[in-house]
């Protein structure tokens, strides 16, 4: 909190400081020259106008929504000591309001022959988590009321990002738990073009890069995946099963419930139920599996009257896993949210009260 | 031995004597009898001149008056007290009572009653033995209620204990009823969740 209050009182120049060591970082990490766009709207006089118009987060959010769109994009790990870079394709269908449909597909690993087995592994990979990369793996406005009250959107200039003419804007959180991104702006569409996220130590966490832009979508034929609009419906969508909690509100802060959702979990093939709650842009979920298998029976001290909470946290990623009554839960974010412990006992201690 | 009627005739001239004005009758009949008896003549002429010597005091002689005079006499009972003598072997004897004389005896006439006596009479003294036994009840006596005070609470305490006891191992546990004991158990690697592919890859 108190670095919080610093944040907020922090002078201009500052800012600008940090945000340069932002933009280096990003510069040492990636350059692209990728071919212009094709069938890009004819916004040319207000491309120039637009260049001097700092993006604010509608611009992000309504391109987001609204803009049709098949981008090839490079998403970048890090892997051993090293970097490995996935190409793949993103396919957005909107209606002018929101997305229609979206589709994440693998194409490439930068470096390695298809067929070879990373090419291979990182296939399947996608074949089962393209979903999740799409949602929660890239740079998103989620809700622009939030957006505008946990973030603030600092604009240095000018840059270009696969051929085309982007604004550089720093996205800066109020609170220090949470990711710094810097993306590329796309001045004729609103579009992210190329988006690092940092921690508060400005280590990359994540970096997705766009290559071409091509505004238009044809979408194969995909399954949708079911959403309902509260826990009470998820529950009875898989059959109301025993040892299911509904999170309370009051444990979450600043994030908003946004989504509710059931799915197959990839891992063991179960329907599970997940609750995506948002501050605007960052997001954490709760996953319940009914069905589960207790992970620490028989581990010493998992003795009656007792609980445990398996934690795993790093700089990118807080994952903490418990179980009651045959369901199994998760409560996973990024590695900087450490609330989401009190987020975890709060549901266990609600679940072991049930 | 003195007859009765010289006694009877002596009185009354006795107290002819110590009341002169008073007429007595038997005073007569008492002369007449003197009148013949050579005795009583006797007696009489001896009470009449030491009656008229006693009634004129006689003067103290001016020696005895004289501080010096008794000054010189206090001296000489003084020295015989110092040389002993029977009389001051006497005086440094304490006294014994009587052997026949009893303790508050006064006028024999006022003790007469038995409660008298037993009021007079010393309490006799009880035995060692006896007091020591006496001593040990009224100890007893004293300590008692706080013996008793003390034996209560240990019987409460334990009664207290003993059904503490049985609640904790006895009543079943009620889940709902207590607090779970959460921790946390930091893992080393990160668990099989989705965003851990999202964030490290194919590392997961």
């Amino acid at each position: 909190m108190q670095l919080l209050a610093l944040r907020s009182a922090l002078p201009g120049f500052v800012m600008f400081l940090m945000t340069s060591m932002l933009l280096l970082a990003s510069a040492g990490l990636s350059q692209s020259t990728g071919p212009q766009a094709k069938g890009s709207p004819t916004k040319s006089a207000g491309s120039t106008s637009r260049a001097l118009v700092a993006s604010t987060i509608l611009d992000i959010l309504a391109a987001d929504r609204s803009t049709d769109r098949t981008l090839v994009q490079l998403r970048r790990f890090r892997q051993g000591s090293g970097i490995v870079t996935i190409r793949e394709q993103l396919v957005v269908d909107s209606n002018g309001v929101d997305v229609q449909g979206h589709q994440l597909s693998f194409l490439g690993v930068e470096g390695e022959l298809p067929g070879s087995t990373a090419y291979q592994k990182w296939q399947q990979t996608y074949a089962l988590f393209a979903e999740q990369f799409y949602r929660q793996g890239t740079f998103r406005v989620r809700d622009v009321v939030l957006a505008k009250q946990n973030y603030s959107l600092y604009d240095f200039g000018p840059s270009s990002r696969a051929g085309r003419p982007t604004r550089l804007t720093v996205v800066f959180p109020l609170s220090p738990e949470k990711s710094i991104w810097v993306v590329d702006v796309d001045n004729a569409t609103g579009l992210v073009l190329h988006s690092i996220e940092f921690d508060a130590n400005l280590t990359v966490l994540s970096e997705v890069e766009v290559l071409s832009v091509v505004l238009a979508a044809q979408l194969q034929a995909t399954t949708p995946v079911p959403t309902v609009n509260s826990f009470a419906a998820a529950a009875a969508a898989l059959g109301n099963p025993a040892g299911l909690v509904e999170p309370v509100t009051t444990m979450v802060g600043e994030y908003t419930l946004i989504l509710v959702e059931t799915r197959v979990d990839p891992w063991n093939g179960m329907p599970k139920v997940v609750l995506t709650y948002s501050d605007g842009i960052d997001q954490f979920t709760v996953s319940e599996k009914p069905g589960s298998l207790d992970p620490f029976a028989g581990l010493p001290g998992s003795e009656p009257g007792t609980g445990t909470i398996g934690r795993y946290r790093d700089r990118a990623m807080s994952a903490l896993v418990f179980w009651d009554d045959g369901v199994a839960f998760e409560v996973v974010g990024n590695g900087g949210l450490q609330r989401l412990d009190e987020v975890a006992m709060a549901l266990y201690t609600a679940a072991l009260a049930q | 031995m003195v007859s009765a009627s010289c006694r009877a005739s002596l009185q009354a001239h006795l107290d002819s004597l110590l009341l002169p004005s008073s007429v007595d009758p038997e005073a007569s009949e008492a002369a007449g009898h003197t009148a013949h008896c050579a005795n009583c003549r006797r007696q009489v002429h001896a009470a009449d001149v030491l009656a008229s010597a006693l009634r004129q005091r006689p003067a103290l002689p001016d020696q005895l008056s004289s501080p010096a005079f008794l000054e010189r006499v206090y001296e000489r009972a003084v020295a015989q007290f110092e040389d002993g003598g029977s009389l001051v072997a006497e005086l440094a004897r304490p006294a014994a009572p009587p052997l026949d004389a009893e303790a508050l005896s006064g006028p024999r006439g006022l003790l007469a009653s038995s409660v008298g006596a037993l009021v007079g009479a010393a309490p006799p003294q009880p035995s060692a033995w006896a007091w020591e036994k006496v001593r040990r009840s009224v100890r007893a006596e004293t300590l008692r209620p706080a013996v008793r005070f003390t034996r209560r609470r240990l019987m409460l305490a334990t009664t207290v204990a003993a059904t503490l006891a049985i609640g904790v191992f006895l009543v079943p546990d009620r889940p709902t009823d207590r607090r779970p004991e959460i921790r946390f158990v930091d893992l080393g690697s990160a668990p099989a969740v989705e965003f851990a592919v999202l964030r490290h890859g194919l590392d997961h």
